[in-house]
């Protein structure tokens, strides 16, 4: 008897394991079962959200609200791997979220207009450019406070954090310069001049007095050594020495350059050129121009994929990504996105083999697979998708 | 009736009133939370509407390395100790500024108003008697003209000119032959009857903090050269030619050229131009008018200017033989009125010993009449020595000022003695009245 009892019984518990993991299985994934540095967040500037796609599947797992007027601009996971900090531009404020719960965990009041920022490696401090005012705010992120809020800048639009996390490195849009501020203290400890504009705004006012490019973003090497500053209305690139924070060297580039892009191993920096739809290849050991590519009109970013194996060149005016060899510095294939799109930026993948773009006039996000370079589209993200971001890219490419 | 209908009129509006209050009052803290952080979101995206972008040129110190100041370094030096590297820049900045929509429609007429080609022109009609002259002489000479002007700035610092000149009509010196040239407006047809010419078509270029001019293209050097402030006009001040330019300068006509001046501070200027003596389609460098001048302009006591220039050039019908001159120009104020003013000048021909010169000096008066301090009285002498002879001649004018863009201008030109280059003879004591009318626009 107890022997046909112990059958039954292991019979049971042997038929009973896959049912309850079957009905385990069938209960709601939250994040909270997702690599969170892997994921896709993309910011939907005129729905005030945030969208969170899976890579792995391409689907939409989560979308998060931030508030009536928010209009974010840029979102990233912090470095903690837990918490997205968003520049909430419509609203001047700076929000830190809880990717998990969605909650809302802080809402920090900064200057007009933030736009750009970014963290240091411990996430506890973020550096934000209010573009309206010319402010930098240094946010306690933790905290959820505003530090200091820094003035004698034109537009601070690039930052970039040092891997050491000891100085942050900002472009001024609407200057020709680049700051450089102490993380601890907050002080401005130099202001470098990239492009000298003086003469040629004399010569040609109407152009050069109407507007200014000035520099998009300064680009750290991998190693940090060396800060590339992409001058627009200069036609430049200069080369800042992060230790004795001088410039070393300055490259006649294209046409309005964009802005520097470092590729996965350090190799190259390449800049594209938005007045002659050129982009410029750096090496950084040399710190040379070796090649110029011809690539498309209004160029918004360049992602590396495959381990920096190819570059994916986004052509906002030709609504098409131009990939390169980068080893031959040869044109693979041009992928058409679609016609009359505003592609904007993209992130790649942690390990390299997709690209995630978004697309603001028709509300997608574009997967491109960089093994074959086929294209999906990710629709109805929310409304006007301004770019993306993954923790662990890559290749991150936000600014623009 | 009509008294309860009139009270009950009067107390429903005041009982709404009170009832709406008690429902605000009544309402929940939350609804108003929510209702007070509404208006509060929507007061801050009105503050963003009246935001606006603005351009500021500045200077900057560069320092080596990159290193940007604001201001000269503290000691006017570098860190490393060098001196920095001052140049100009472009910066923007955002501002919060209500601008009115009168601003705007200025801001944007102004917008429109620099980016046009400024046209302007002046307009003359002349009329000469020659009197008291040979028989045969004694004519009534009728001479017009008009000026186009084309003025363009395609930069700062830069600036094209270009002036169209119509005119018709010879003046007395088809009759006269004089050294001096008894209208030197008439001077400009080259002895034709009449002609449409491009006077001068230049680009004007400014360096170097703005102390460095570059003037390039068809020029008229008189412009930039031997100037006076009371006596270089025909236009509106002395007709004669003598009284315009000093004779000793031998200018070409009007053409390919270039002038650099140098503004060396403390009212001290150097001027060095070149200039073409050939028609364009020859050769432009051969034998070329070359001209050097040093220029000061004083404000001591009351203000003058006072130049010195030497020149080299050739012969107009021989140009392989060289002209050496030299002359001063000075204008000197003597009260806010009157002004005085003396030229003199040098000519030496290759292989003829003999030195040619003119001189002439003047007055001119500002206010002459009462009540029309616009109005100017202009007296003044020459005496000229060149191959063909000795010329003396003397004129006054009156400038009567009718409005900005109208004056009439009466004057008499004496020819006391001097060659007729024309019949070969002599002229003496030959009279010439004259009336202009100009028209500025």
């Amino acid at each position: 008897m107890l022997r046909h009892v112990l059958t039954l019984g292991i019979f049971l518990a042997l038929v009973s394991t896959p049912l309850g993991s079957a009905r385990l299985s069938a209960q709601p994934k939250t994040l909270a079962d997702y690599d969170l540095k892997a994921l896709a967040i993309v910011v939907n500037r005129d729905s005030s959200d945030i969208t969170v796609i899976d890579p792995a599947t391409d689907t939409i797992i989560k979308r998060i609200p931030l508030g009536e007027y928010t209009n974010a601009h840029m979102a990233m996971l912090n470095h903690d791997g837990k918490k997205l900090i968003i520049s909430a531009t419509g609203r001047d404020r700076f929000l830190v979220v809880d990717l998990v719960t969605g909650q809302v965990e802080h809402t920090i009041v900064t200057g007009k207009a933030p736009e750009h920022f970014d963290a240091t490696p411990d996430g506890r401090r973020a550096f934000v450019g209010n573009m309206e005012d010319s402010t930098v705010s240094v946010i306690d992120v933790h905290e959820g406070r505003e530090l200091q809020r820094i003035t004698g800048f034109f537009e601070p639009h690039g930052f970039s954090v040092l891997p050491d996390g000891s100085k942050v490195y900002v472009s001024s849009l609407g200057a020709h310069e680049v700051a450089v501020l102490d993380t601890t203290s907050g002080r401005m400890l130099k202001r470098l001049a990239i492009g000298d504009v003086g003469r040629v705004a004399a010569r040609d006012p109407q152009r050069y007095l109407s507007s200014i490019k000035g520099i998009v973003n300064p680009t750290l090497t991998k190693d940090g050594a060396f800060a590339y500053a992409a001058d627009s209305d200069a036609g430049v690139v200069a080369i800042i020495d992060t230790r004795t924070d001088k410039i070393v060297k300055t490259l006649k580039i294209g046409e309005q350059p964009w802005r520097a892009y470092n590729s996965p191993d350090g190799r190259w920096m390449l800049v594209p050129n938005n007045g002659d739809s050129t982009v410029s290849v750096i090496d950084t050991t040399s710190q040379k121009i070796v090649a110029q590519l011809t690539a498309g009109t209004e160029m918004t970013g360049i992602n590396f994929a495959m381990g920096g194996s190819k570059a994916y060149v986004i052509s906002r005016g030709d609504s098409t990504v131009y990939v390169f060899d980068m080893k031959t510095f040869g044109l693979v294939t041009r992928l058409k996105i679609g016609t009359n799109l505003a592609l904007e930026t993209a992130a790649t993948t942690a390990d390299g083999t997709k690209i995630y773009l978004a697309s603001s006039t028709n509300d997608s996000v574009y997967a491109i697979d960089a093994r074959t370079d086929q294209v999906k589209q990710i629709a109805d993200v929310g409304r006007y998708p301004w770019g993306v971001s993954i923790l662990a890219a890559a290749s991150p490419n936000y600014c623009h | 009736m009509w008294r309860r209908f009139s009270v009950l009129s009067t107390a429903m509006p005041l009982l709404g009133l009170t009832m709406m209050a008690d429902a605000v009052r009544a309402a929940d803290p939350p609804e108003t939370q929510r209702l007070q952080e509404r208006i509060r979101v929507l007061e801050e995206r009105l503050d963003k509407l009246e935001r606006v972008e603005v351009i500021k040129k500045t200077v900057e110190y560069i320092c080596p390395g990159g290193e940007i100041f604001d201001q000269s370094p503290p000691g006017g030096r570098c860190p490393d100790g060098s001196r920095p590297q001052i140049r100009d820049t472009v910066r923007k900045s955002t501002v919060a500024r209500r601008e009115s929509i009168a601003e705007k429609i200025e801001a944007a007429l102004q917008d429109a108003e620099g980016k046009k080609v400024a046209v302007n022109g002046a307009a003359r009609g002349t009329l000469q008697q020659v009197a008291n002259a040979e028989d045969g002489q004694n004519q009534l000479f009728g001479e017009g003209s008009v000026d186009l002007t084309l003025l363009y700035r395609p930069m700062v610092r830069a600036t094209l000119f270009v002036d169209i000149e119509a005119i018709a009509g010879p003046g007395p010196d088809k009759k006269l032959g004089s050294l001096s040239r008894v209208n030197a407006d008439a001077e400009t047809l080259g002895g034709q009857d009449e002609k449409l010419t491009v006077r001068e078509s230049w680009l004007w270029l400014r360096f170097v903090n703005d102390r460095l001019d570059c003037i390039i293209g068809k020029l008229d050097l008189t412009n930039y050269f031997e100037r006076n402030a009371f006596a270089n006009d025909e236009t509106t001040q002395f007709f004669n030619g003598a009284l315009v330019n000093n004779p000793m300068l031998k200018q070409p006509l009007n053409g390919a050229g270039v002038v650099v001046r140098w503004d060396a501070g403390r009212d001290l200027g150097f001027s060095l131009g070149g200039q073409t003596t050939h028609d364009l389609g020859r050769d432009l460098l051969s034998e070329p008018f070359v001209i050097g001048e040093i220029d000061y302009h004083s404000t001591r006591l009351i203000e003058g200017n006072y130049r010195l220039w030497v020149r080299v050039s050739s012969l107009s019908t021989d140009h392989e033989r060289h002209m050496y001159g030299g002359g001063i120009s000075i204008d000197q104020l003597l009260t806010p009125q009157l002004g005085v003013f003396v030229r003199a000048g040098v000519n030496q021909i290759e292989s003829i010993s003999r030195t040619f010169s003119a001189a002439s000096a003047g007055l001119r008066w500002t206010g002459p009449l009462w009540n029309r301090p616009r109005d100017r009285l202009g007296v003044g002498y020459s005496f000229q020595r060149d191959v063909p002879g000795d010329e003396q001649v003397t004129e006054v004018y009156y400038n009567l000022f009718l409005t900005d863009h109208l004056s009439v201008i009466g004057n008499v030109e004496w020819l006391i003695h001097g060659p007729n280059q024309v019949t070969g003879r002599t002229n003496n004591n030959a009279v010439i009245p004259g009336i202009r009318a100009v028209v500025v626009f």
